[in-house]
């Protein structure tokens, strides 16, 4: 079944990419995501590995996570 | 459309009207004055009784028929990666119904800490499970490691990560994608503020410096991490132990299972604590969910303790280098910070907020994120307060001293809030601040004061809805999907809607903890009450006027002159009409009314749009042994408007009694030749018990702060940020010595009296030098 990707991300950040942030009902919800981009306490995890590493072993982070990574899921993948 | 309204906001005798616009089907926030029965008054949680007599049914407690139990593998080795793994003999063995390995299921093939999962099985008994995870070979490629920052900072220390990945990286100021400007500018902006800064503290009169550190506090819930899962017709049903169940479901429907979330339930009734460790479903969640598929039964995994101790979560430590520019006025002029902090095997998210709080100048501030092979850090109550609370306040109390100011007036002199200023003289009073003590060391007993401040600033938000359901035999409850994780969401929730229809509070039932009710927030940022209260209200508040609207057709009455009070039918400014809350459902042509209505998504203006709070800490030190006893700490607290002191209280305790924990005792001890956790039970893993408990007192300010129309502020995690902070201000103030270690151990304390002691034949010691 194809991966489904949250509607706060943004477009090109993988969709297996999650924070707290987005658990989080505030009213800036995108804009308080965004904004874990740079904090320096958001903790950043894989949905494919569970962890703060993804599938080619590099960190999770919002900058890191885009298309061109070996992991980045094709988009058959993503719904 | 928006409509706007005049409302007074404020706390105390420092009230003002305010003009605001609210959703047009809103409610008006309640007001100095009103008349209200249950809102402001200490009432029991409605669950108490189930909790304390052991009949609250936990994730951990649920036994679906049929259900075996899952059990994780987890590699020994500070930092390796797995071969091959071989689980032949483990599948032949009695009982074993299902096996999975982590490189298969999460395409990770890497084991960086002593504790990562390698394999997890299903069988019909926990032992049955345990003795398959001993019959699973494993051969590891083992790799040097590194387990503390300072071994991690070391030129030539072994690498933690896997390709590129460097053991230290800036985690903050970061060049933010997409904005102008690269890493180069950055660097140069940071270079060109270091100078600046460097020179605005050089030009203060006085400069004080210190460097502090804090310890690796793990989040050690009651109820471990972990759900029991079962398949039923291709649905999902998880018995999740989550701070976001609907969090959890996204996790498991959005790759994991296949399946959609309609077709997936998660339940957490009750929740043992998750201090910000249970927002994802984690790996445990996982290979919860895919051993039930596989084995096609139920599946109980929960993880042990040692699991817990190891995986699930943890505070990051941290290194902080402060220098702090002030003039003899008390003003502080500029500030440079420097810090570091473990994350475990990624670089973010250990940062300190020490530059909250204070207006402290000029500020030049570089965090750094060291990769080390421990287990993750995850969010956890009021994630990096505490630690930046402690340097913080540990420099503003040296500063005051060094220019001669009284601690407290320090402070107000470098603080703005409007509600903390008043706080700081509840405070002082409170605790006795100017009483006489044996303080400086100047006996064996020796006592001290410190104090120390917090800040939060979250009014909750969209994105949850709540139902309210009137039946005709005048029945009521209130649904939403959200969890309690000792918020006291369930009584808090029942409260709102029990003001609103003008009922008694055991007149409401509350459900929740169920993703198949309305959308409920995460309990994370202190959000939840703020976020489904609101939502909660507004929905009674229509269901009672279309209830109002049947009355006043069946009676020939205006619909708009009526209210319910007292549970009976009121005519507005006239009383009641004698008609009762039962008697008006009864008059009903269908058999209830819902309302389903979402929380007004944006918030008001109001009063402040952060919330504020004093910790004032007594503490007994005995110089020969080295032990602290913290004797009080008084908390006063805001969080907007207090719906329920008796709830709001507690979650203040409990913030105090996790803050002197962290003070005192807990610690993740590492060791550094084996690359494991030492102290990965509960047996070593030292926490606050009943007898260090000290005397709490907490005093909690009303403010009707208008931002929504129940008003509330966050209150889950500001009440921990100031207590370490107070209690060490308090030590360092009754040794006369300066401590710059979190936890404050026996050991710790003898060290820096014998250091003290030494430093009293040293003449002329420098300004701000570290004793």
């Amino acid at each position: 079944m194809a991966m489904q990707k949250p509607e706060l991300l943004p477009e090109d950040v993988c969709p297996c990419l999650r924070t707290k942030t987005m658990l989080l009902n505030t009213e800036y919800r995108r804009s308080a995501f965004e904004d874990a981009f740079t904090a320096d306490t958001a903790f950043f995890h894989c949905l494919k590995t569970m962890a703060y590493h993804g599938p080619d072993g590099d960190d999770v982070c919002p900058d890191g996570c885009r298309p061109g990574r070996a992991c980045y899921p094709q988009p058959d993948e993503v719904t | 459309m928006p409509k706007e309204i005049q409302i007074k906001v404020g706390f105390g005798d420092q009230f003002r009207d305010l003009t605001v616009r609210i959703q047009d089907d809103d409610v008006k926030p309640w007001q100095p004055g009103d008349r209200l029965n249950l809102i402001g008054q200490s009432t029991p949680r409605v669950d108490a009784v189930a909790k304390v007599t052991g009949t609250a049914n936990y994730s951990y407690d649920q036994k679906p028929k049929g259900m075996i139990y899952g059990k994780i593998l987890r590699s020994p080795h500070g930092n390796a990666d797995i071969v091959s793994i071989d689980i032949d003999k483990a599948k032949k063995l009695p009982g074993v119904r299902a096996i999975l390995t982590a490189p298969e299921i999460f395409e990770d093939e890497s084991a960086r800490y002593a504790g990562a999962e390698v394999a997890a099985v299903a069988a019909d008994t926990e032992m049955q499970a345990e003795a398959a995870l001993r019959a699973i070979e494993v051969e590891y490629d083992i790799k040097p490691h590194c387990v503390t920052v300072e071994d991690a900072r070391k030129e030539g220390a072994p690498q933690v990560g896997r390709g590129e990945q460097v053991n230290v990286a800036r985690i903050s100021p970061r060049q933010r994608r997409g904005r102008r400007g690269s890493n180069s500018d950055m660097d140069e902006r940071l270079a060109r503020q270091e100078a600046a800064v460097g020179k605005v503290i050089q030009d203060s009169d006085v400069v004080v410096e210190g460097e502090f550190s804090t310890q690796v506090q793990t989040h050690a819930p009651l109820e471990t991490h972990g759900s029991v899962c079962s398949w039923e017709d291709g649905r999902l049903i998880c018995w999740a132990s989550s701070q976001a169940t609907f969090g959890f479901r996204n996790e498991l429907t959005s790759n994991w299972g296949g399946v959609r979330a309609k077709s997936c339930q998660i339940l957490s009734e009750y929740v043992g604590g998750g201090f910000g460790s249970k927002f994802s479903a984690g790996r445990e969640g996982v290979l919860g969910a895919l051993l039930a598929k596989e084995a096609g039964v139920p599946v109980h995994l929960m993880l042990d303790r040692s699991g817990e101790q190891l995986s699930a979560g943890n505070r990051p430590d941290s290194l902080q280098q402060m220098k702090m520019g002030v003039n003899k006025d008390g003003v502080i002029q500029g500030t440079r910070i420097r810090s570091w902090g473990t994350p475990g095997t990624g670089t973010g998210g250990a940062g300190a907020h020490n530059d909250g709080i204070y207006n402290i100048g000029e500020v030049d501030k570089i965090e750094y994120g060291v990769r080390t092979n421990t287990g993750g850090a995850k969010a956890h109550r009021a994630p990096g307060w505490p630690q930046g609370a402690f340097a913080l306040e540990q420099m503003m109390d040296m500063a005051a001293d060094e220019i001669g100011m009284d601690r407290v007036e320090f402070r107000k002199k470098n603080d703005e809030h409007p509600i903390r200023k008043v706080e700081y003289d509840i405070a002082k009073d409170r605790i006795k601040w100017n009483r006489s003590l044996t303080r400086n060391g100047g006996a064996e007993i020796c006592q001290g004061l410190g104090i120390a401040s917090n800040l939060w600033f979250s009014a909750g938000g969209g994105g949850a809805s709540a139902l309210v359901r009137i039946t005709k035999d005048g029945q009521v409850e209130v649904r939403n999907g959200a969890q309690d994780i000792g918020t006291g969401t369930r009584t808090v929730m029942g409260m709102v809607v029990a003001e609103e229809l003008g009922l008694e509070m055991n007149q409401v039932a509350t459900r929740i903890g169920n993703t198949d009710d309305p959308q409920g927030p995460a309990s994370g940022g202190s959000t939840t009450i703020g976020t489904v209260t609101p939502a909660a209200r507004l929905a009674a508040f229509h269901a009672k006027k279309e209830l109002m609207e049947i009355v006043a057709d069946r009676k020939g009455w205006d619909a708009s002159e009526l209210d319910l009070k007292d549970q009976e039918v009121w005519r507005i400014g006239e009383g009641s009409t004698g008609m009762t809350f039962e008697s008006a459902c009864a008059l009903m042509d269908d058999d209830a009314i819902e309302v389903l209505k979402g929380r007004p998504r944006r918030n008001y203006e109001g009063f402040s749009d952060t919330n504020a709070g004093v910790q004032a800490a007594h503490v007994e030190v005995n110089q020969a042994t080295g032990a602290v006893k913290v004797l009080k700490v008084v908390a006063v607290a805001d969080a907007g408007k207090i719906l329920n002191p008796l709830t709001s209280e507690s979650q203040v305790r409990g913030g105090v009694i996790q803050g002197v924990s962290f003070a005192l005792f807990e610690r993740r001890i590492m060791d550094r030749q084996k690359g494991r956790m030492l102290n990965d039970d509960f047996e070593n893993y030292k926490m606050l018990g009943s007898m260090d408990c000290p005397e709490i007192d907490v005093v909690l300010l009303d403010v009707y702060n208008g931002k929504s129309n129940t008003q509330v502020m966050g209150l889950g995690e500001p009440p921990i940020v100031a207590t370490a902070a107070a209690v060490a201000n308090a030590v360092s103030d009754a040794l006369g010595v300066r401590m710059y270690d979190l936890p404050i151990t026996p050991k710790k304390v003898l060290e820096a009296i014998a250091k003290r002691d030494a430093a009293k034949e040293v003449p002329a010691q420098k300004k701000g030098e570290r004793l």
